[in-house]
């Protein structure tokens, strides 16, 4: 199976040259059988890579210790779920992941291109689909081989990080690579677009769905590693601002301010070059991401070390980044319009703001990620940077796009009135000012958190209100029924409705991140068995300690009853877990969640006659973050949902 | 609901809010993770304190809950880590020198990036007036193909289908 995955891996590579030169030749010679030969190519490369890809699943099922990397990340004792999952908790199955997950993605844009009648701008598609692949599996071959086989066979593996074997970690990954690869399409596109001189709306459409979808991905992605972080690292947060979070955080950014952006320009087009210049910058952000955490320059948690990938990262991104900027320049005097807007103040300007918030604070994540690199550079001094500092440095400029967020919806496409602005504004602003007057009222002080829930209101009331005039519009249509006409707008038009679902989930998510941060209770005690600890509105109290194996692993279970002002409210089991083969105990945590806070309890120490450490808090609302968080995925599939040729009254 | 009502009914809330801010408020209490955000882990000098869980980094966070649970303040609490490692136990930028750049540099892009926003709409409403005056201008010389009430009607529905969008 080592060979058979090697050889395919190889044989992936040189299919994938093969459409590199074909679409390449394709191009040059205006040869529409070049460019199919070429597309075939891509999907026989596909083929391979899918081949490899299950060869390494397989020689983990079968405990193959002689390939180094299932030796690394897998054992004999390790459940046959997280055998499969060990396929990317390293660096060489990750890339082989993403390889593969490019190919589908590859393999998808060809399929949706079949019918396309215009070869020339498919076959540049297909160019830089084919020469990102082919850089991928130029890595896996000659770089980092995922089929390296030691010089002997070990009896046993090293087994898997235990923090890795959590359900969370089945989908946080791949889900991210999704997004991060995903963003490959859309920037095929720009290219071809920018080269070929069809910088119409076709590209546009395409390159926003497919932008969208990656955004979903990412989206899941982050909000999955984040629970995950909350539920097994056990520090009681859910992002620390750590530099592989931030590099899966900025390309986020930058893609969506692409969605809004492409929005004004399926409509108006206008913003062509700007567009061009977003897609670049989410592509390479996402490459440099990669290559800031692959190349060992930056110290995190998500400990990959240095790898020797940097410089070819580093490289490609390069490579993008010039070759696109190459591109733009010269294609500028195509994509120029002559923009016009028919107001200063219309939904397109505040677009224009939206987009330089979302861009302010990818840059200033970005400044922070490498700033340790900077500083040594330039003062030879490498400071670091944690999460305290991106906390102050970005949090007033998520309020500004929080309240970016309520505003746009309020102002009109092309020109909004005076009259009209006071209308749509006065009753969201009231609400939100009676949400600040009832916080104040409950004695709460803390600034972020007053402007925060404000905020949060302010954009609720005008979201709420926006779907209220949808539902009610419709009623006065003569022979429908109320009942119906209304869900039936709203999926009609689901577009805008989607989106107003994720700036709803985004509403959530501030509340959920701003009550568990700002109004965190913690306490932490050595308890006997009996004695109770304290915690906001709870109380802990210690009754039984078990030990005892399961799967791979002994368990250390302090049991604990959970009070509120003396009613039970039931039973958690916080755990220390030895794993087999791991030299750390690990903290598992108990957790209460109800939609007014999180109970969070871990057990840093058991001492002599186990006596036990608690450490508990209470995180307000937290709950409210996660929900908003699955709403904005859900807003965004909702959105992408194909919309039906739209017949126009005559 | 008539302009006067409304008026009114703005000014409502803001009164309330008035005589709420006159309440006595609430101090949040100092948690552990606001401390710990600010720190490294002294016996893993890579890794953030607030993220380690180390035997030493538990030790910290020992700490900084029992100052907290003495009164102490959260710079207290770092000037305490400060005294004891060093400087380099602090995770954040000093707020002086070249590292000040780290804070300045983001405003100052938000700042570069609304004033050329700003500029472009401006630039871009200004040209809809001339353009607006341009096609004017060439309807007047060219047969009146398009009368006055035809442009009110295509105003008309385009603003029925901005709706609709």
């Amino acid at each position: 199976m080592v060979v058979f995955g090697n050889l395919s891996q190889f044989a992936a590579l040189a299919f994938s040259l093969l459409a590199l030169v074909f679409t390449l030749l394709g191009v040059m010679r205006n040869d529409a059988r070049l460019a199919r030969s070429g597309a075939r190519a891509l999907l026989t490369a596909g083929a391979f890579t899918t081949l490899a890809s299950i060869s390494l699943a397989g020689l983990f099922l079968t405990d193959n210790f002689q390939v180094e990397y299932v030796a690394s990340y897998s054992d004999r004792a390790l459940p046959i779920f997280y055998k499969l999952t060990a396929f990317w908790a390293g660096q060489k199955g990750s890339l082989l992941f993403w390889a593969w997950t490019l190919s589908f993605c590859a393999a998808l844009t060809v399929y949706s291109n079949r019918r396309d009648a215009d070869p020339r701008t498919t076959s540049y598609v297909y160019l830089v689909l084919a020469g990102t692949l082919s850089f991928f599996l130029f890595l896996l071959c000659a770089i980092t081989n995922p089929f390296e086989l030691l010089s002997f066979t070990p009896a046993d593996g090293q087994g898997l990080n235990p923090m890795l074997q959590n359900p969370g970690m089945v989908f946080h990954p791949p889900t991210l690579f999704l997004g991060y690869v995903g963003f490959t399409v859309p920037f095929a596109y720009a290219v071809a677009a920018m080269v070929t001189g069809r910088s119409d709306a076709g590209w546009i459409r395409k390159a926003r769905v497919w932008n969208v979808l990656s955004w979903i991905f990412l989206t899941i992605g982050i909000i999955l590693g984040g629970q995950w972080a909350y539920v097994e690292l056990g520090w009681g947060g859910f992002w620390a601002w750590d530099p592989v979070e931030n590099a899966s955080f900025i390309p986020w950014l930058a893609s969506t301010a692409f969605i809004h952006t492409a929005i004004i320009q399926e409509r108006r087009g206008i913003m062509k070059v700007w567009n061009m210049v977003l897609i670049l910058l989410t592509f390479t952000l996402c490459i440099f991401g990669t290559y800031l955490v692959r190349s060992g320059v930056l110290q995190s948690v998500h400990d990959f070390g240095a790898t020797g990938l940097g410089g070819y990262f580093l490289g490609f991104t390069i490579v993008t980044l010039l070759g696109g900027i190459y591109l733009i320049a010269e294609s500028y005097n195509d994509l120029k319009t002559p923009h016009v807007l028919e107001s200063y103040l219309s939904r397109e300007s505040t677009f224009l703001f939206n987009n330089v918030i979302l861009l302010a604070l990818a840059f200033a994540t970005l400044f922070g990620t490498i700033f340790p690199i900077i500083s040594e550079a330039f003062t030879g001094n490498k400071v670091t940077v944690g999460p305290a500092f991106f906390n102050m440095v970005n949090t007033p400029l998520f309020l500004l796009l929080l309240l970016i967020t309520g505003i746009c919806p309020l102002i009109g496409w092309r020109k909004a009135s005076a009259t009209n602005l006071r209308r749509n504004f006065l009753r969201p602003a009231i609400f939100g000012l009676v949400v600040l007057a009832l916080l104040l009222g409950f004695g709460i002080r803390h600034p972020y958190a007053l402007v925060a829930f404000s905020l949060c209101g302010f954009v609720a009331a005008t979201i709420v209100l926006e779907f209220v005039a949808a539902l009610r519009s419709r009623d006065k249509q003569p022979g429908e029924s109320s009942w119906s006409a209304g869900p039936k707008l709203l999926w009609r038009l689901r577009r805008r409705y989607g989106g107003h679902l994720v700036h709803f989930g985004l509403v959530l998510m501030v509340v959920g991140i701003t009550g568990s941060t700002a109004f965190k209770q913690e306490a932490q005690g050595t308890l006997k068995r009996g004695e109770t600890l304290q915690v906001g509105r709870y109380e802990l109290r210690y009754d039984d300690f078990n030990v005892y194996n399961k799967f791979n692993r002994t368990i250390y279970g302090a049991q604990l009853s959970v009070f509120n002002g003396g009613e039970p409210l039931g039973i958690l089991e916080t755990q220390r877990r030895v794993y087999v083969n791991a030299e750390q105990p690990t903290t598992e945590v108990a957790l209460r969640t109800t939609l007014r806070d999180d109970l969070y309890v871990t057990m840093p120490g058991i001492g002599r006659n186990q006596e036990i450490t608690l450490k508990a808090a209470v995180n307000p609302l937290l709950v409210w973050g996660w929900i908003g968080g699955a709403l904005m995925v859900v807003g965004g599939v909702v959105a992408i949902i194909p919309e039906r040729k739209r017949r126009i009254a005559s | 609901m008539n302009t006067s009502v409304r008026n009114r009914l703005a000014f409502f809330p803001v009164l309330l809010l008035l005589l709420v801010l006159a309440l006595p408020g609430r101090a949040a209490a100092l948690t552990e993770a606001e401390v710990s955000n600010h720190l490294m882990c002294y016996a893993c000098p890579e890794d953030q304190l607030s993220v380690c869980n180390c035997g030493g980094a538990q030790e910290m966070k020992d700490t900084i809950h029992r100052m907290i649970g003495e009164g102490k303040s959260k710079q207290e609490i770092l000037d305490y880590f400060v005294a004891r490692y060093g400087e380099a136990i602090i995770s954040t930028p000093p707020q002086k020198g070249f590292a000040l750049t780290a804070y300045v540099a983001p405003y100052v892009g938000l700042c570069a990036g609304a004033i050329v926003a700003l500029f472009l709409v401006g630039r871009w409403a200004r040209r809809s007036g001339k353009v607006n005056e341009s096609e004017t201008a060439a309807a007047d010389d060219s047969p009146a193909i398009v009368d006055a009430a035809a442009r009110e009607r295509v105003a008309q529905e385009l603003a029925r289908l901005e709706k609709e969008e």
